[in-house]
């Protein structure tokens, strides 16, 4: 469940990556339309608060939040670095 | 006075407010607030206590950002002068456990 | 947010920053690996077997104090987590009339396992040491260390709010990683480290400064009380001071009160016991429950009377804000986390550690493109920059050498366990000293990757010694097996550090207001 939580989390930053215009330009090619980011946005708040959910289910609402906080850490840091890859690529290179 | 020189000693002045006399003005109002907060005494300690980091820094962030380093030290002096008038009425009329 | 703030806020957070960085630095690094101090403290101690059942070996301790202190006034004992071996135990001597009280001897604790005897097992600090140092430090008072350690966590709070309202596009900039842009890069690499777990960081800090608040600000207490002793009793209350009765009377057994106590408590382990005049008829047990079940470390105790086992007294629950303090000491020290949180607890002390040493690089690689003069820069930028070297650099290596002072050190040798720590300072002063001597970037490159490879070496270095490592391996413990491969991986972080910064060459830079010498450009490329 716990790996469950970090996952959605990772998509959920993902997802608020994407309704960012310089990461949309970076990962998908094309300026993002004001719908799009606003999809992308609560796409992700409601992925954030789904990791939560998850979280708090495991493991109680007080281990539960502190864990969560370090699993978006550890998650934001994945999409981050992931990111930076793929923005540095040559092709990205304009 | 040479505008690099009066930057200098303005910025020595903050830090002077912010450090030294912001410290004691924090534990003046931690005092003032470890009297005025109800119920049981211990507690109310405990609670000021706490409260006290977060108050030193927004102090110390006060003082950096206040429009003059004159405004900051009697801000900070005033800040002091109200938690220490404060205690000692407190004190004065209650007493201490 | 008038830019007049946010360029306060600033400067603020750039020099509250550097002051203190060096320190801070060191107090995150030595945190940081704390949260391993049980494992590191096995792996000090490798002829230890694993952790025996608690029971057992709290019988063992009793054995053994009655046999080597009945008549002190206290004995302390604290029983063993999962992960330990061997109860470490201490007792306080009885007062002898006209003597002054000793403290702290090395001639009144000992670690005895389940058979009575002490644990023959290398003299070490162990991961002890990394512990009392961030905020003991060393060689100093220690009332001096936490005040000054105090302050810099003080200077953290302080930047990190700073820093904070500084970061205009903090969440624009949230996922911003932009590689191999020279200063850019540092800033968002000290960003993101800051960022990404700014949760953590802000938490820490101010969880630790409450840590020690009863010293940094005792204020509130002089106010509602005119002896802080009241305060103590009010939010501590115990069963009393324990007069002696100058009648013997045999000291129950003790296994059956540990188990009444966890009973009462719902299963939770045992943390401490104390015994208070053991072998007399006002003997009294208080037996303390572990910090590992609850966050807050105001953990609940049970006074048995030391001569028939009956309970005398039983501590109620912390009220509000005794609770909250105790839960954000908690929160700080991390014992009530289980594996999964506890590496949380450290990938995000690696990122706070990370997140103060890039800043400290950034302060230089900043001041680097305003240097009027870039071959001789002035003092106060050589001394950051040669600093920086001998603590970012420096510190990790010192600390590799600590753990292989455990290694090559004899185990017979007197005093052992100092001299493991005047190795770590040794290394430390050489690293200093070579960072102020070497050219920067070689110095930079050297003690990553000797740092590296010394890490590397360690489990090595156990597995050719054949020996009690790969018989713990053998016997599934897992714990020192992770421990090794954390060891090893770290120790290839360090050498792909010391290859990143061998191969940086700093991009070309557009034309200068004021050309650089053709001389000097020579002269710069040299240095590298």
């Amino acid at each position: 469940m716990t790996l469950l939580a970090l996952l959605v989390a990772v998509a959920a930053f993902a997802s608020l990556a994407l309704s960012m215009e310089k990461h949309h330009q970076d990962l998908l090619k094309k300026r993002p339309l004001p719908r799009d980011r606003r999809a992308f946005r609560i796409a992700g708040w409601a992925g954030l608060v789904l990791s939560y959910a998850l979280t708090v289910a495991s493991w109680g609402a007080a281990m539960g939040s502190i864990l969560w906080f370090g699993l978006l850490s550890l998650a934001a840091a994945l999409v981050l670095l992931t990111l930076s890859r793929i923005a540095a690529r040559p092709s990205a290179k304009r | 006075m040479k505008p690099a020189r009066a930057a200098r000693l303005s910025v020595w002045g903050r830090i002077v407010t912010a450090v030294p006399l912001g410290y004691a003005a924090t534990s003046l109002l931690v005092m003032a607030l470890a009297r005025l907060l109800p119920g049981d005494r211990a507690q109310a300690t405990v609670l000021a206590t706490l409260l006290s980091f977060g108050i030193y820094a927004a102090l110390i962030v006060y003082v950096f950002a206040a429009s003059s380093a004159r405004k900051a030290f009697f801000v900070t002096l005033a800040l002091a002068a109200l938690g220490g008038g404060i205690t000692w009425l407190s004190i004065a009329s209650g007493g201490r456990l | 947010m008038s830019a007049g703030f946010r360029q306060s806020q600033s400067s603020l957070h750039t020099w509250s920053g550097l002051i203190v960085g060096w320190v801070l630095f060191t107090i995150f690094l030595m945190g940081t690996v704390s949260y391993w101090r049980e494992d590191i403290n096995r792996w000090m101690r490798p002829e230890l077997a694993g952790a025996e059942r608690p029971e057992q070996v709290v019988a063992g301790a009793v054995a053994y104090l009655r046999d080597k202190a009945p008549d002190a006034k206290n004995w302390f004992i604290s029983v063993p987590g999962k992960h330990e071996a061997g109860a470490s135990l201490f007792w306080q001597p009885r007062p002898v009339e006209g003597q002054p009280p000793r403290r702290g001897r090395r001639d009144t604790q000992a670690l005895v396992g389940a058979d009575g005897q002490p644990l023959h097992a290398r003299d070490t600090r162990g991961g002890e040491f990394f512990y009392r140092f961030h905020f003991d430090l060393h060689y100093v008072p220690v009332i001096w260390a936490r005040w000054f350690v105090g302050f810099c966590a003080m200077a953290m709070l302080v930047a990190i709010i700073s820093g904070v309202i500084t970061h205009k596009k903090i969440f624009k900039d949230f996922f911003t990683f932009r590689r191999e842009k020279g200063q850019r890069t540092w800033l968002d690499g000290h960003n993101a480290t800051a960022v990404l777990a700014l949760p953590f960081h802000l938490m820490i800090t101010y969880t630790g400064l409450v840590t020690l608040m009863t010293l940094y600000m005792p204020w509130a207490a002089v106010a509602n009380y005119s002896q802080t002793d009241k305060l103590f009793d009010a939010l501590f209350p115990s069963a009393g001071e324990v007069v002696r009765a100058e009648k013997p009377a045999p000291l129950v057994d003790l296994v059956p009160l540990m188990r009444d106590a966890r009973a009462r408590w719902g299963g939770r382990e045992i943390g401490t016991i104390r015994v208070a005049e053991p072998g007399d008829a006002a003997a009294r047990v208080t037996i303390t429950a572990s910090q590992t079940d609850s966050i807050s470390v105001r953990t609940p105790s049970i006074a048995y009377s030391g001569a028939t086992g009956r309970v005398i007294w039983q501590s109620d629950g912390a009220q509000s804000a005794a609770e909250a303090a105790g839960v954000m000491i908690g929160l700080h020290a991390g014992r009530y986390a289980p594996d999964l949180l506890r590496w949380l607890y450290f990938l995000s002390g690696i990122g706070g550690t990370v997140m103060v040493g890039s800043g400290l690089v950034l302060w230089t690689v900043k001041r680097r493109e305003k240097l009027p003069d870039p071959i001789r820069p002035h003092f106060g930028f050589r001394l950051v920059e040669r600093l920086n070297i001998g603590f970012v650099a420096g510190l990790p290596l010192a600390m590799t050498g600590y753990l292989w002072a455990n290694r090559l050190l004899p185990v017979e040798m007197e005093g052992r366990a100092d001299w493991e720590i005047h190795a770590m300072f040794l290394v430390w002063g050489a690293a200093l000293l070579a960072g102020f001597l070497r050219p920067a970037k070689r110095a930079w490159v050297e003690q990553f990757a000797l740092t590296g490879a010394a890490l590397i070496a360690l489990p090595l270095h156990d597995l050719a010694g054949g020996r009690e490592l790969i018989g713990a391996g053998m016997a599934g413990d897992m714990r020192m097996v992770a421990m090794n491969l954390t060891l090893l991986v770290l120790g290839g972080a360090f050498l792909l550090m010391a290859q990143k910064v061998h191969r940086y060459r700093p991009k070309a830079k557009r034309a200068r207001k004021v050309p650089k010498a053709p001389e000097a450009q020579a002269m710069l490329e040299a240095a590298e």
